[in-house]
């Protein structure tokens, strides 16, 4: 990304490039803003409505997997236990383990994302209000497929993990696997349009003033978490839709007698794995780092170094996928190497837990409920570290592993690394959503219970595994030592349910009972409680400059007047559209005025396409994935389908400043966006090469074997990637043209360039069987990944063409030529590396 | 080994109780290590890092770790690392700012990278001084250029740090978890330290899986430091 100034029509204003094409003349700002009602109420694409739906639905997830829980308590009470059978109690544990990690932990963190980021950073909402509600659908939805697996009497067992051999169809013969599959990559699909959404809220559209090291604490946090749910995520994806192509199609990615391996899985599980467990500790230590300086009432310690633990940690978690493997068969030679790279962790970790302890030592903290609930963290938490120090030596790991130590120690690093921090975040932010006070008291009763509780079940564990208990068993026998240790577990499990049903209990009583909630309850540091809660729909009448980073204690004319008549930017509403201030991602300074979308049901029927598509694949109807895929297709062009406002140019309310409105700007949020989305298919791109890659590695006599694809047709293929690429380059450029009509041709190429590229890829791997081996398997995925990506640019840039000749698009209004140059660079790049790689393969052979 | 009995650079690969005294003391390289520091000491801006860099430089050329990797694959790795992720940001914190396209150097360092440590290139270094040079010549000058690209780029260098550390990452996976040693040199010359080749291979791979990986944690962390000082300093300067 250059320096390059916004380019901005050099035209008098005339009536073509003022208002908006889509605005609500009739409406006042206010009633612009406003939620809709009734039925319509699900057609709302607004943050704090989303943000609101993911932490219920999450939460409800989180009773529903707790539940499960306590059945698995249930089971081991006493010593040959009838109360489960075992198949039952797979189920039970699977769903346990795959709903708490997918369908609440990740959700919930978005949830708070998305109703906080917008509100913290000085946004009226988020950057695509619309990518957040169908995220939030096809979570919805997909988690909606995995728990029905319970009606067909067909749930996973086959732990979180879903191993193969085990979770292949010779082993695991009904559909219960495909519903994971099936479900939690769905459901996935939210977790990734998440990441692209929080990487561009928070870079492109904070308030005047709030540069990088300006942002709240939590920002960084939230920030670093997207992009390793981007880079993190894909390699489960793809390792999914592997397992789901062998089930379905027979293809041997992971079948020993076809030069395929199993270990493959793991290595591609844990690499999302290990990262996830990070991905769901960062955002909560981020709202502990948010939470702590309120109530000690002096600013977090170390900010810079904490910033610099959190970033380091996201690049460190991604080396560390080996030590859940340990038991594999790794190269004694790297074992202590891969031990040492674990409890160099430790070190990052340390660094945010002093910053906190330091934070705590300024002052005297102030012993709200949420207080109590972040000293449980630490406390848990800094056990659960220590615990990991130890299953990080190789011998003590090779003694612990699959125990209930194991056990222990996991829960104790996700319940105290996310619930505890978790539970005090509702109740610290719970005035956000409700406008009341949840009760200190009851509060009081809510974290002992869960604290004694959670104790009292897991540290036990941690003897019970010591004494040889394995994870994962239905029923044990009596004698063995573990009967008392068992009893105790339980009665910790019941005592740490009653803590939740507790809260379950105080939440319903606050919403009738609770004392309304002052402006700025806990006397916080930060945007988000500028306005009394609840806020208005609109965030910020004016949004206001920034000048710290703790904006409502040092800058008094934010809290010295009520809300709505604080100064800032953009509070005319000229153009009867939702608007906010867009800005330059690392500066902070003013760049446009960022144009949001109204009340849609785009989100809902396209996430509903999709849903159609998947439940109809796990159904085996075809016609039916046709139509829902179709359905969705509908949707995202509908969606696409947007009359151009770039070119306007308004008064920010900032001075004299004019800005632009969505400028086209390699520092546009969409482009960020385009930039995000391309990083999240490199990473899916990346562990397909990285697949190939591994089999070629440990499986040379099969890449030997097998047949290569054709290198007359791959080395064409080669050349069409550069003329795709350097046509990419030239639609960058061509957005800056002020003539609109002669880059239709550039638009044509792409298609016609996409279109020779994917044709000749399929020359080239036409001859290889993928029915042959694991390692021709891989090839065809590659191709059927890369196509995938080439019909997208085929569409797109017919798309393009097209609004180009109908005359939908006027000079200065080419956004969607720059962003359609990021994607068909990435895209001719991965049609390259495919090509090369079909040489490679061929040349090896 | 072979009939010509060409000396590599680094001298024969020397047996463990001649490791310590195995200097590499070559006047042509102190000359040119000489040249090297005096360059730097004219161009740099702070002398103090660039003297750090240089030292380290002349370390790994002169003292025994160079026959040390000529024996082992491993410690070939281990300088590699320390000239890529050590040396190289040392070098370039010490030279004056200059603005490289991060996208592009990021691509040749990691193409020179898996490329170098490929079997047909890593044995042409072994055969010949000339080649033995441009290798780390090549891989030295793209390693300080990744790293002034990095530090130019600012905020922007995430993508490409991330994807750097990707690829090495990648490559430090295909070689601790290859079933066979790639590298014929070492099938002799690794067994006498009591490690096979493929022993001595695996040790390289997890060592540039860890230290490495741990070393780009460090950088990384100093890297985020010096942007949020910098924004404080521009923001005070206001």
């Amino acid at each position: 990304m250059t320096e390059r100034q916004a380019y901005v029509v050099d035209l008098p204003e005339d009536e073509s490039y003022s208002g908006s094409a889509k605005g609500e003349p009739g409406k006042s700002f206010e009633r612009i803003w406003d939620a809709p009602q009734g039925v319509r109420h699900l057609s709302s694409v607004s943050h704090r409505v989303v943000g609101k739906r993911f932490l219920v639905t999450g939460f409800v997830f989180f009773l529903i997997a707790g539940f499960l829980a306590l059945l698995v308590r249930t089971q081991l009470i006493v010593p040959d236990n009838t109360f489960l059978d075992s198949e039952t109690y797979n189920q039970v544990f699977t769903m346990h383990g795959t709903i708490m990690m997918f369908l609440f932990a990740i959700p919930m963190l978005e949830g708070f994302a998305v109703h906080l980021i917008p509100l913290m950073v000085g946004a009226r909402d988020l950057v695509f209000p619309r990518l957040g509600a169908f995220g939030y659908y096809c979570y919805l939805f997909g988690g909606i497929i995995v728990l029905s697996s319970f009606l067909f009497d067909a749930a996973p067992a086959g732990g979180w993990f879903m191993y193969v051999p085990l979770s292949t169809s010779t082993y695991t013969q009904d559909l219960s696997a495909d519903f994971w599959l099936i479900g939690i990559t769905f459901a996935e699909i939210a977790s990734v349009t998440a990441a692209v959404e929080i990487i561009a809220a928070i870079l492109c559209t904070r308030a005047p003033g709030m540069s990088l090291a300006k942002m709240p604490i939590l920002m960084w946090y939230l920030l670093v978490t997207a992009f390793m749910i981007a880079v993190g995520f894909p390699p489960l994806i793809i390792g999914s839709i592997l397992l789901e192509a062998e089930r379905l199609l027979g293809l041997p990615f992971f079948e020993v007698a076809l030069g395929g391996d199993p270990l493959l899985w793991q290595h591609l599980f844990w690499l999302f794995g290990h990262p996830e467990v990070y991905i769901i500790f960062l955002p909560a230590a981020g709202m502990v780092a948010t939470m702590l300086p309120t109530f000690v009432g002096k600013p977090l310690f170390g900010y810079g170094f904490a910033v610099a633990a959190v970033v380091s940690m996201g690049f460190l978690s991604f080396g560390l996928w080996a030590h859940h493997m340990f038991a594999t068969g790794l190269p004694v030679m790297s074992l202590t190497l891969f031990s040492a790279a674990s409890t160099m962790v430790a070190i990052p970790t340390g660094v945010q837990i002093f910053c906190f302890l330091a934070t705590l030592a300024e002052g005297r903290p102030r012993m709200s409920v949420p207080m109590l609930f972040i000293l449980g963290f630490l406390f848990i938490f800094v056990l659960g570290g220590l615990t990991g120090v130890m299953v990080a030596a190789v011998p003590f790991n090779l003694q612990a592993h699959d125990s209930y130590f194991v056990v222990a120690h996991l829960h104790y690093v996700l319940i105290g690394g996310f619930v505890f921090p978790m539970f005090g975040a509702l109740y610290y932010w719970m005035p956000q959503f409700t406008g009341r006070m949840m009760s200190e008291t009851l509060g009081r009763w809510v974290f002992w219970l869960m604290f004694i509780g959670f104790n009292l079940a897991f540290f036990m564990m941690h003897l019970t595994g010591l004494r040889g208990m394995p994870r994962r068993i239905a029923s044990y026998p009596e004698g063995l030592g573990w009967d008392r240790l068992n009893m105790l577990s339980t009665l910790g499990s019941y005592i740490l349910a009653a803590g939740v049903l507790l809260f379950v209990f105080d939440f319903f009583r606050h919403r009738r009972h609770g004392t309304q909630a002052p402006r700025n309850p806990w006397g916080a540091a930060t945007l988000e409680w500028l306005y009394p809660p609840i806020p208005p729909g609109f965030n910020f009448h004016a949004i206001p400059e920034i000048r710290s980073r703790e904006p409502l204690w040092d800058q008094p004319e934010l809290m010295d007047r009520p809300a709505p008549e604080i100064d800032g930017a953009l509070r005319p509403c000229t153009d009867h559209r939702r608007e906010t201030m867009g800005n330059d991602p690392i500066t902070g300074a003013p760049l446009q005025i960022v144009r949001l979308p109204h009340p849609t049901w785009v989100p809902l029927i396209t996430a509903f396409g999709l849903a159609l598509g998947f439940g109809a694949t796990l159904a085996s109807l075809y016609w039916l994935v046709a139509v829902g895929f179709a359905i969705a297709l509908a949707g995202f062009t509908a969606w696409v389908w947007e009359p151009s406002d770039s070119g306007v140019l308004r008064d920010s309310g900032l001075g004299d400043l004019r800005l632009p409105v969505n400028v086209v700007d390699p520092r546009s949020h969409l482009h960020f966006a385009v930039v995000g989305t391309m990083m999240i298919s490199a990473a899916l791109f990346a562990s397909l090469l990285f697949a190939g890659l591994y089999l070629w590695n440990t499986q040379p006599h099969w890449a030997e074997t097998t047949p290569p694809a054709a290198p007359l047709e791959a080395g064409l293929a080669l050349g069409v990637s550069i003329v795709v690429f350097l046509l990419g380059l030239a639609s960058h450029r061509a957005a800056f043209t002020a003539k609109v009509t002669p880059v239709i041709v550039i638009d044509l190429g792409l298609a016609l360039g996409s279109a020779a590229l994917g044709a000749l890829l399929f020359m080239s791997i036409r001859t290889v069987d993928p029915y042959g081996s694991a390692y021709a398997a891989v090839g065809w995925a590659l191709f059927a990944f890369v196509a995938g990506y080439l019909a997208v640019a085929i569409y797109w840039s017919l798309v393009n063409a097209l609004r180009k000749a109908v005359g939908a698009v006027k000079p200065g209004q080419m956004l969607p030529n720059l962003l359609i140059a990021t994607y068909a660079k990435v895209v001719a790049i991965m049609g390259g590396m495919t090509a090369a790689a079909y040489l490679l393969a061929g040349g090896a052979a | 080994m072979q009939e010509d009995a060409y000396i590599p650079f680094c001298g024969t690969p020397p047996l463990p109780e001649q490791l310590l005294t195995s200097w590499t003391l070559d006047p042509f390289l102190l000359f040119g290590l000489a040249i090297f520091s005096a360059l730097l000491w004219w161009q740099a801006e702070r002398r103090g890092t660039a003297l750090g860099g240089a030292v380290l430089v002349t370390l790994l050329f002169v003292s025994p770790l160079c026959a040390a990797s000529m024996a082992l694959f491993s410690a070939r790795v281990g300088q590699h690392i320390l000239l890529t992720l050590v040396a190289a940001p040392l070098l370039a914190a010490a030279l004056p700012r200059l603005r490289l396209p991060v996208w592009p150097v990021s691509l040749a360092f990691a193409l020179l990278f898996w490329g170098w440590h490929m079997p047909i290139p890593y044995a042409a270094t072994l055969k010949a001084d000339l080649t033995y040079w441009v290798m780390h010549l090549s891989l030295t000058g793209t390693a300080v250029a990744l790293f002034v690209a990095f530090r130019a780029a600012g905020a922007l260098a995430a993508v490409p740090a991330v994807f750097t550390a990707a690829q090495l990452t990648a490559f430090a996976v295909v070689l601790t978890l290859a079933p066979s040693a790639w590298h014929d040199w070492h099938a002799f010359t690794a067994p006498p330290y009591g490690l096979s080749a493929l022993g001595d291979q695996q040790l390289a791979g997890a060592l540039m899986w860890v230290a490495g990986g741990g070393l780009f944690m460090v950088l990384v962390a100093l890297q985020v430091r010096r942007l949020l000082r910098y924004e404080a300093i521009a923001n005070n300067a206001n």
